[in-house]
């Protein structure tokens, strides 16, 4: 696969938001071996991802630890999966947070993670929008 | 099994994990059915029997445990149930194997990996279910030769295939004392307290003993005194066609009359 301008790492903005060789790997297991089920991937992820993310808030602001425990643990997982090690790991962080109740600094950590996921948003148009 | 590809239930509340588990397991050539949380794979798998769980420990609602004890009860020991659960979580691996799952697969998945995984499964649940089924075949024969009035004894007691656990599991009326023990008495010290010991142990079980191997009237003699009733070997005679068996059984009773 050819790098794409995201992948290019721009000191200002951190490390590329998506680690493209995650999704390549989803070829391997794709039934025509092409980057269809990885695409597919994305889509759901980009679907799902947003009512995640508004569970968390919710649990943040009515300070519901199990609520941000279960919210946080299934979007880490799905957030690894699309190549996005950065904002899983804020899920992680956030996941910690919700083990130890810790619900003023997972609101911290949200913030973060709410800025990283626009960033992984962007980066995942942009594969969509390459030539499948 | 028979021809149709096997089935494989995927419980995941998670999507991305859900299709992607999936894809890994068609591109296998297995038959996938989703389902979203745990009561989704309870409902699912009563309306489509699978072959297979594989199940989120982590859902909302029933978790994969709770199913995974639900669907064990249900199914009996045989059947493969596969937790999904994360590398760093111990606590909840320990968990899966309390309530009955087969096996884990650790996450992140190794979606190379996965397919292979479950075809080793499945194959390994095949092989036990065929020992099962045989162990229960032979102990049907066991219990029919008993019926018609056979007696059991287990051969070479203490070494190669005879394991304690044999004693509980099989119809025996006898033990035979293997003769490597017997061979050493009456002066070798460890020889004479495992003999010992298998008599007692055959006492306490409520079997016959037999030592093997008896090959002088000192062997016959320490046996004796150890309170083991029946004796085999060259010291009693030699093996011999079955016509010459009433001559030598006359020859033995005169002896015995003589002592």
């Amino acid at each position: 696969m050819h790098a794409t301008p995201k992948d290019i790492r721009d000191p200002q903005a951190g490390p590329a938001p998506i680690d493209r060789k995650v999704l390549d790997q989803y070829r391997e297991i794709d039934p025509s071996g092409g980057p269809g089920l990885a695409h597919r991937i994305v889509r759901i992820y980009i679907d799902s991802a947003a009512e995640t993310l508004r569970q968390i808030e919710q649990a943040i602001a009515g300070r519901d630890p199990e609520a941000l425990r279960q919210a946080t643990h299934s979007l880490k997982s799905s957030t690894a999966s699309i190549g996005a090690m950065s904002l899983a790991d804020l899920f992680r962080e956030l996941e910690a947070m919700a083990k130890a109740a810790r619900i003023d600094d997972a609101a911290v950590v949200f913030d973060e993670a709410r800025n990283e996921y626009e960033r992984v948003l962007v980066a995942l148009r942009d594969l969509l929008a390459e030539a499948p | 099994m028979n021809d149709r590809p096997w089935r494989i239930l995927v419980a995941d509340d998670e999507p991305v994990t859900r299709e992607l588990i999936k894809a890994a397991l068609e591109k296998a050539g297995f038959q996938v059915f989703l389902a979203e949380d745990g009561e989704d794979a309870l409902r699912q798998f009563s309306d489509v029997p699978c072959d297979m769980v594989l199940l989120d420990v982590n859902m909302p609602g029933l978790n994969g445990h709770q199913v995974c004890a639900h669907l064990r009860r249900q199914l009996g020991e045989e059947f493969p149930i596969v937790m999904v659960t994360g590398m760093d979580d111990m606590a909840s691996i320990e968990r899966a194997f309390e309530a009955g799952a087969t096996d884990f697969i650790a996450k992140p998945i190794n979606w190379a990996l996965i397919g292979h995984r479950v075809r080793y499964l499945f194959r390994g649940c095949q092989v036990l279910h065929d020992l099962h089924a045989a162990n229960r075949r032979h102990m049907a024969i066991l219990d029919a030769l008993r019926a018609v009035g056979l007696q059991l004894s287990l051969d070479d007691f203490g070494t190669g295939y005879s394991s304690l656990s044999y004693l509980k599991r099989l119809p025996l009326n006898n033990l035979k004392v293997d003769q490597s023990f017997v061979r050493g008495l009456p002066d070798d010290r460890e020889s004479l307290a495992i003999v010992r010991a298998i008599v007692s142990l055959a006492k306490n079980l409520g079997f016959t003993v037999t030592a093997e191997g008896v090959e002088t009237a000192d062997h016959a003699r320490v046996l004796g005194a150890l309170d083991c009733e029946t004796l085999q070997g060259y010291f009693i005679d030699k093996p011999m066609p079955a016509e010459h068996l009433p001559a030598a059984l006359t020859r033995q009773w005169r002896r015995e009359d003589l002592s």
